[in-house]
């Protein structure tokens, strides 16, 4: 996502002279009389063609944020085209059958309106943003990505967004582990067979033709397949009617995606050391979510930000071997994953750490701890997501149909120490599902050739 | 037709339909035709009208008698609250030791009864601090009714640091870590500084061994020289009322004393561990660009390109004429360089621009994009001759309007959460840009001429510098036709 800019005004009140007694509080800019306008309402629904809408008032501003969202995603990529679903969202940017501009199918720069799109292991979401007066114009240029995209491809289409991909992929390998390391966490928590195992070979995707395209484009981007959420300052009555115009009408196609293999993930415990010129090493840890535990998704958080809190308090703040911990839960449509990261301070054994960040698991395991700090800050995270348009529809387009703020921070506030303890004795086995150490070698290759190394 | 192909053919055609009729298709079939929906009627794209201007926040302010300034905005309804203490003066420039003092004021603190406060959290949140070119923001967002913990927490950190040794420890080490980091940062100041032929020294490994020295007593009187509620500011938005608020404010702050010492005293008393980055104007040399330079440094991946050209100060007459011209540049501008280099040629696949100030030594924007090797020494040509086309044409009316749309959605961007309210308000104290109640008037009256000629003024293709990161090996001969290059 592109990073926010924070413009800041010139500073036009004239401060009271120096030495002055504490002056009464002043109102200095001239509001909108109604002041800010916080009320929301948030309504889901489906349309005929399977088209799940959610519509979120937000009115603090004149804005909006939208996000369309396809489950298509890596995991449909076929064996031997790594990254289909990545090059079929580039191509779904050039143009549609009634639309064609040299800036392709976008209106950034006729409204004010900033776009984006982002491919993961299940899905791909398009997102934009905006001034309002330009959402009649975005949700019409998502009908046309919907409906009138795919019959606009061409092959030399293909071939040029395959060197804009390759060109992206370039700019992402700022881990330094040359954009491959989840190529091989993947490997290891996943067998070949499972959807969201590597494919067997990385860049077969310079072979991709038109019909392949075609084909991930005709069974991902159709109404049965997404969810269109739209947040912002409007009234919902006239945005669903519209909504319903343009979308309501649009039909699905005979064909169907090809089914997500169901494959169980790898269950016994692996380890693996990757060597890579990173500037600092790393230790990642993984557990695997049991598919009964999703319901409790507010808890996992809780226990999340309770166990990040241990690890800062431990490896951070005390000894000092870490600059940097993150915890949390990485919610996938086929595995739900369990994440420790931890960023080493140079030359600390990862070895080390590893056992302290599992010590404090057992703790966690063991004892009922004070929740109050995790708790809070889990609310506040959520009261942010909400209160931001562009992290509230997202928030909205990934999260289960129906979501509700209040009842989601109801929940949240419920969640009780004795709660985090029972779900950190079910879900944090004593060893994680892969512990990955990121190993420092600055002679290591920078591009292609990294290796692993046994333990 | 030969006899033989004909019953190839047919035999081909049987093995289709059988395949069909036993359900089986050719792992790529696509359903025909492609667009189930050409029935569909084919409307007009509907009209996008004039954005709405943003609104502005009902903002609440006064002046503690020690010079502090408060601000505080009221937003019912959201259950946050989030503030950020903003300073003006430990800002990063010649000098690392703000950002090292911003790091340590996390490392404990005294709070108003005496009591340590070690971790720095509350409500559920740690504060963030930042120190840039502007100066040091600390902020911190939690729910509504933890606000008078917050605001202790923060008046602690900012006045009664207490920057124990043990405790102090693993900040130097991120501190030293985060200096490090910063080569980006300060590889971007290296080129500005190339580009306006003014010196400019870069010892990160020196400065971080440096910090090893700052003992505890350094700190403090660093403190002292650099925090003072005269050049510092609250600002506080979310779900509260304005007048408690602001009591609060002046019951935490107002017995923070001003500064008293002697400046001169304390530039004597406080080390000067950190190496200067940025030269001084005597060191500055005389001779002026003669000539385009391309510096080429190593890099990952393709390579990266950064046009550099100068930029206006702010404020200035031209300062909001220029952010619309930065705009018509980038992805978010209609951009006819992103057009040209993605859409029509595939060879790029983003185009942005950005400004960096640095304190005293001016202000310069940044083209930046990612090329392969065998197309930049066209894409950088393209690159300028889009700064050339500016100056030569005046930009279309319809360009000009988007530029001027996205500018003001980012502004209601900014102010539509309570964390961008508090830290767009931390920016006017920071920085000075234009006012917002002003910024509509002139954002209408910029007209395609004025882009031309601060275009005119500012922009300069034939001296430009251009950066260059990445393997470019087999391409020097030809970026030499383009401009003399060095690799540093």
């Amino acid at each position: 996502m592109k990073e926010r800019t924070r413009r800041a005004l010139r500073k036009r009140w004239i401060v009271g002279a120096i030495g002055l007694a504490l002056t009464a509080p002043r109102t200095v800019c001239a509001a909108d009389e109604a002041g800010p306008r916080l009320a929301a309402s948030t309504l889901s629904t489906r349309l005929g063609n399977g088209l799940e809408v959610v519509l979120s008032q937000a009115r603090q501003q004149p804005i909006f944020s939208v996000a369309v969202r396809y489950r298509v995603g890596g995991r449909d990529d076929p064996q031997n085209l790594d990254e289909l679903a990545h090059l079929v969202e580039h191509l779904s940017f050039r143009r549609s059958e009634h639309f064609v501009h040299d800036g392709g199918l976008r209106i950034t720069g006729l409204s004010g309106v900033s776009d984006n799109a982002y491919t993961g292991v299940d899905d791909t979401t398009f997102v934009s943003h905006g001034p309002v007066s330009a959402l009649p114009r975005v949700l019409w240029l998502e009908r046309q990505r919907m409906a009138f995209a795919l019959g606009s491809l061409s092959s030399e289409d293909i071939v040029s967004e395959r060197k804009i991909l390759e060109n992206e992929r370039s700019t992402m390998r700022a881990d330094r582990v040359g954009g491959m390391f989840w190529q091989f966490v993947s490997a290891e928590l996943y067998p070949p067979e499972h959807p969201y195992a590597p494919r067997p070979e990385r860049g077969c995707i310079l072979r991709c033709e038109l019909r392949h395209a075609q084909w991930l484009m005709q069974r991902g981007y159709r109404p049965d397949n997404a969810r269109l959420v739209v947040v912002g300052d409007f009234e919902v009555a006239p945005v669903l009617d519209s909504v319903r115009k343009l979308f309501g009408s649009i039909g699905n196609p005979g064909v169907s995606l090809p089914a997500v293999a169901d494959v169980p993930a790898r269950a016994e415990h692996r380890s693996i050391t990757i060597a890579a010129p990173v500037p600092r090493c790393r230790v990642h840890l993984w557990w695997h979510v049991p598919g009964t535990m999703r319901a409790q998704r507010r808890a996992l958080d809780v226990l999340g930000a309770e166990l990040r809190l241990l690890l800062v308090t431990d490896l951070v703040d005390g000894v000092g071997l870490a600059s940097d911990v993150g915890v949390g839960v990485v919610p996938r449509a086929s595995d739900w994953l369990w994440s420790v990261h931890i960023a080493l301070h140079p030359g600390v054994d990862p070895k080390l750490v590893e056992r302290r960040a599992l010590a404090q698991v057992a703790r966690l395991r063991r004892e009922t701890l004070p929740i109050e700090f995790a708790r809070e800050s889990q609310v506040t995270e959520l009261l942010e997501a909400w209160e931001d348009l562009d992290t509230r529809a997202e928030l909205l387009a990934s999260e289960h149909f129906g979501f509700e703020i209040e009842r989601a921070k109801g929940e949240q506030s419920r969640v009780s120490a004795e709660d985090v303890r029972r779900l950190a004795g079910q879900l944090l086995a004593e060893n994680p599902a892969l512990s990955v150490y990121v190993r420092r070698a600055v002679d290591a290759p920078r591009r292609g050739s990294l290796y692993e190394e046994p333990r | 037709m030969r006899p033989g192909s004909l019953r190839l053919s047919r035999l081909l055609a049987l093995a289709m339909v059988s395949a069909c009729a036993s359900g089986k298709r050719e792992p790529f079939y696509v359903e025909h035709p492609l667009t189930r929906t050409q029935q569909l009627p084919v409307e007009a794209p509907p009209p996008i009208g004039r954005a709405e201007r943003p609104l502005l926040p009902r903002i609440t302010e006064t002046t503690l008698r020690n010079g502090m300034l408060a601000r505080v905005v009221s937003r019912p309804g959201t259950g946050l609250v989030s503030l950020v203490y903003a300073n003006r003066r430990a800002r990063l420039g010649a000098d690392y030791l703000p950002v090292f003092l911003g790091d340590a004021l996390l490392a404990g603190a005294r709070r108003t009864d005496g009591q340590l406060v070690y971790p720095v959290a509350t409500a559920g949140a740690f504060p963030q601090v930042r120190t840039g070119s502007s100066g040091t923001t600390i902020t911190l967002t939690c729910t509504a009714h933890f606000f008078l913990e917050a605001l202790e927490l923060l008046a602690s950190v900012v006045q009664r640091p207490v920057f124990d040794p043990t405790w102090m420890r693993p900040v130097r080490s991120q501190s030293q870590l985060d200096l490090l980091r910063m080569g980006a940062l300060y590889s971007d100041w290296a080129l500005a500084m190339w580009h306006s032929r003014k010196s400019f020294e870069l010892d990160l490994e020196g400065v971080a061994g440096r910090l090893s020295g700052v003992d505890q007593q350094a700190l403090r009187r660093a403190h002292y020289e650099f925090y003072a509620p005269e050049d510092s500011a609250l600002l506080v938005a979310g779900d509260l009322s304005p007048a408690p608020a602001l009591g609060a404010i002046e019951q935490h702050f107002s017995g923070w004393a001003q500064a008293t010492a002697d400046p001169r005293q304390a530039e004597r008393s406080v080390p000067r561990t950190a190496a200067p980055a940025v030269g001084t104007a005597e060191s500055d040399s005389e001779a002026p660009r003669t000539r385009r330079q391309i510096i080429v440094t190593e890099g990952d991946g393709y390579p990266s390109v950064s046009v550099i050209q100068d930029a206006p100060p702010v404020p200035s007459a031209d300062d909001v004429a220029f952010e619309l011209l930065s705009r018509l540049l980038t992805d978010d501008g209609s951009s006819n360089l992103l057009k040209t280099l993605r859409y029509e040629q595939g060879h790029a696949y983003y185009v942005r621009a950005h400004t960096i100030t640095l304190p005293e030594r001016g202000r310069y924007l940044f083209i930046d994009t990612s090329v392969a090797e065998e197309t930049i020494t066209s894409d950088v040509a393209n690159v300028l001759r889009a700064l050339r086309r500016l100056q030569s044409t005046p930009v279309d009316d319809r360009d000009l309007a988007g530029a001027k749309a996205r500018f003001m959605a980012e502004i209601a961007d900014s102010l539509s959460s309570g964390a961008g309210v508090a830290w767009y308000l931390a920016q006017v104290h920071l920085r000075a840009t234009p006012a917002l109640e002003s910024i509509e008037a002139r954002l209408d009256a910029t007209t395609p001429e004025d882009i031309r000629r601060v275009a005119q003024r500012y922009l300069d293709p034939e001296r430009a510098t251009v950066g260059v990161a990445g393997k470019v090996s087999e391409s020097l001969a030809a970026l030499r036709e383009l401009g003399e290059v060095t690799i540093p």
